[in-house]
């Protein structure tokens, strides 16, 4: 990444206005990380129609402070608690909880700000470094390329996803299916409209996002309903704060080993396409765990298992950066809604997103960085005061969030019938999640399927109609190649899951049959 | 052990409810939706049409395998998830009719008045005020601070600029 690039987003990021929108964004991320129930991807989507009419630089500070923060928010509940605010933070449970049960609470949360902030860090330094080297590649991509790179990175996520390849690809269709409603430039005429009006531009992108993914997930918590978290008090040691705080800041800094380790691993499970939620802290930890000299101590309080998990979960963001700025395929899910807001912002995701919007990415980049050092002094100073609002019940937070979701959809057009289109959507989202259908495969393809077709005719018209423009290239065969290796690698494990479940399922019977007998 | 309210939440799709009715009933419509949408794209002329007839064929495919899959392990019993989600469904749906009907200054106090008493059985007073800070903070945030003007609904114009009269365009 050029240097100038780098100082102009800084001079930029100084000014009051960007200033103010940054806490803005860390405190969003802040407070959707801490309540579980409410993820970034659920924060993320409830702030898209507000950035809409924002500056793209502005907007791209609040996504990265949802996006960067909302691990160190969620691992405040998971400590204090034993309730993840976020899935990620499931792992934070294992020894932040107990060091907080046995009064020192205040250390595991001063260790928790210190490594996300390390965590953070170190990520986005490993992006800046390997981004030049990809900016090269980036250059012998042309239509065809980038065609199979949304190929695979759609049969990536559905393969990754955890019910099984068969529902990912077919959200991933019906992704598409969604995409291809409306207007289409490449042949100038409409599809899948029924004659509508409303359909002629397209199923709305952001009505859309915000009811798939924020009001489906209200539904169901209006469904379960009960409190955020567990009745149960939260109690951090008062009397050697300071002193505890302090503590937990040196073992961070004392162990460079863990951290480096930890970030790498984290580093590069973010570069993986879709993969999210707790693989990187989780990998993070077994490793510590395997080459700890303390290992068996692990889950009773260790703080190295906290530092493992919490600064790969932030080192992660810095790696889901990379795929996502460079070649348009979300590191994670929320990299996924990244991407659409890019769409919505006017600006294509893709490999050119890096040629001709440096700004904007270096504003990303620079963002997620200083979110996070604004919410850990924020943590650092009111832990305890933030975490009371875990004790908040369900039901008085959903009549204001579903207004915020109706009323911003609304602002967007000033069309009511997106509403409608919200509402639809949520219900979509909540059946789809309810019978085993991954959402992330759904929305990348409804924001890449315009994107996939328009390069699919780009090729064919660049070959004059010779199918042969698809595997003309080493870039195309290697990712063709990658995809199948993908699909039969999910296969495999699809056929694996199906014989362990009809081995339980005899070995139940033949149980029955005994008890019977 | 944790209970529903205490999971947080994910994309990943709940474990319950995958092999129940209401999946097979779900599965089948969305065959039926590819299944359609298959037939649309083979009407359209060679360009308009293409990609959606490959990615509809291969998805109609991978929905006939996901169907036959379920037949093959059977189903569950999963009535009791859909009727507590049917409730909250009623109440979402109901807002959004009455943001369309009445308009936002009228849906936005009911709704929240009556939600916060039925479902969150809180007292009377405490349903009035939380909705009157709720309402002044969500009217002070759009109209104030990013200058839209609330839709004030379909119905016949009852008090000019805030209740009816709104025109909605063709659908």
């Amino acid at each position: 990444m050029p240097i100038d690039a780098l100082l102009h987003g800084l001079a930029t990021l100084m000014r009051p206005d960007m200033l103010l929108t940054l806490f803005v964004g860390s405190i969003v991320g802040l407070t959707f990380g801490l309540l579980p129930g409410l993820s970034a991807i659920t924060g993320m989507a409830l702030v898209l129609p507000f950035t809409f009419g924002m500056d793209p630089l502005a907007a791209m500070l609040i996504y990265a402070g949802i996006i960067s923060v909302s691990p160190l928010g969620g691992s405040l509940p998971a400590i204090l608690l034993n309730t993840p605010g976020t899935p990620q933070n499931l792992v934070s449970c294992f020894d932040g909880y107990p060091m907080a049960k046995r009064g020192e609470g205040s250390r595991a949360i001063a260790v928790t700000s210190m490594s996300c902030l390390v965590g953070t860090i170190i990520g986005v330094v490993i992006l800046l470094a390997l981004l030049p080297f990809v900016k090269m590649i980036l250059l012998k991509f042309r239509a065809p390329e980038i065609f199979w790179v949304i190929i695979f990175g759609l049969i990536a996520l559905s393969g990754i996803s955890r019910q099984g390849s068969l529902k990912g690809l077919a959200s991933g269709g019906f992704g598409l299916l969604i995409a291809s409603v409306g207007w289409n430039d490449v042949f100038a005429g409409t599809r899948f409209t029924g004659g509508s009006l409303y359909l002629w531009d397209g199923i709305p992108l952001i009505p859309f996002f915000v009811g798939l993914l924020a009001v489906s997930e209200l539904m169901a918590m209006s469904a379960r309903g009960g409190q955020i978290a567990s009745n149960v008090s939260i109690d951090i040691e008062v009397k050697g704060k300071a002193r505890q705080t302090w503590e937990g800041i040196l073992d961070v800094i004392l162990r460079p080993g863990l951290v480096a380790r930890s970030s790498l691993i984290g580093t590069f499970v973010g570069i993986v396409p879709g993969a999210g939620g707790a693989v990187a802290s989780l990998m993070s930890y077994a490793a510590a765990k395997r080459i700890s000299g303390t290992g068996n101590t692990y889950g009773t309080g260790n703080v190295e298992g906290l530092i493992a998990s919490e600064v790969s979960n932030d080192a992660k963001e810095g790696g889901a950066l990379l795929p996502t700025v460079a070649f348009g395929i979300p590191g994670s899910p929320e990299m996924a809604i990244v991407l659409g807001a890019f769409v919505m912002h006017g600006l294509q995701p893709g490999p050119l997103l890096l040629n001709e919007h440096m700004d904007v990415v270096v504003m990303l980049v620079l963002g997620v960085m200083a979110s996070q050092v604004v919410a850990s002094a924020l943590v650092l100073l009111g832990a305890t005061y933030i975490a009371h609002l875990t004790q908040i019940r369900v039901k008085l937070l959903i009549p204001v969030i579903l207004t915020l979701c109706f009323a911003g959809t609304f602002s967007i057009r000033e069309n009511p019938w997106d509403i409608i289109a919200t509402l639809g959507a949520g219900f979509l989202g909540l059946y789809m999640k309810r019978f085993g259908y991954p959402l992330m495969p759904l929305a990348i393809a409804f924001v890449l399927g315009e994107l996939l077709e328009r390069t699919f005719h780009q090729s064919l018209m660049m070959n004059f109609g010779n199918y042969s423009v698809f595997v003309s290239s080493p870039i195309s065969v290697t990712l063709i190649v990658c995809s199948l290796a993908v699909l039969a690698w999910s296969g495999a494990g699809w056929l694996k899951g199906r014989r362990s479940a009809q081995a339980e399922t005899a070995a139940e019977l033949a149980a029955e049959r005994e008890l019977m007998d | 052990m944790k209970t529903d309210s205490q999971m947080p939440a994910t994309d990943e799709p709940a474990p319950a409810a995958k092999n129940g009715p209401g999946g097979l009933v779900f599965d089948l419509l969305a065959t039926a939706i590819f299944a359609a949408a298959l037939v649309t794209s083979l009407q359209y002329n060679r360009l308009q049409g293409l990609v959606p007839t490959i990615f509809c064929s291969i998805t109609l495919v991978l929905m006939i395998a996901i169907v036959v899959s379920r037949f093959a392990r059977g189903p569950e019993d999963d009535v009791a998830e859909d009727v507590v989600a049917g409730r909250a469904g009623v109440w979402f749906v109901c807002y959004a009719a009455a943001i369309i009907g009445v308009g936002f200054y009228v849906a936005i106090p009911v709704f929240t008045f009556l939600y916060l008493r039925q479902e969150a059985q809180l007292k009377y007073w405490q349903a009035l005020l939380f909705t009157a800070g709720a309402s002044i903070l969500l009217y002070g945030a759009f109209v104030k601070i990013l200058y839209v003007h609330p839709w004030v609904g379909l119905v016949p114009e009852l008090v000019a600029g805030y209740i009816g009269g709104g025109i909605a365009p063709p659908l």
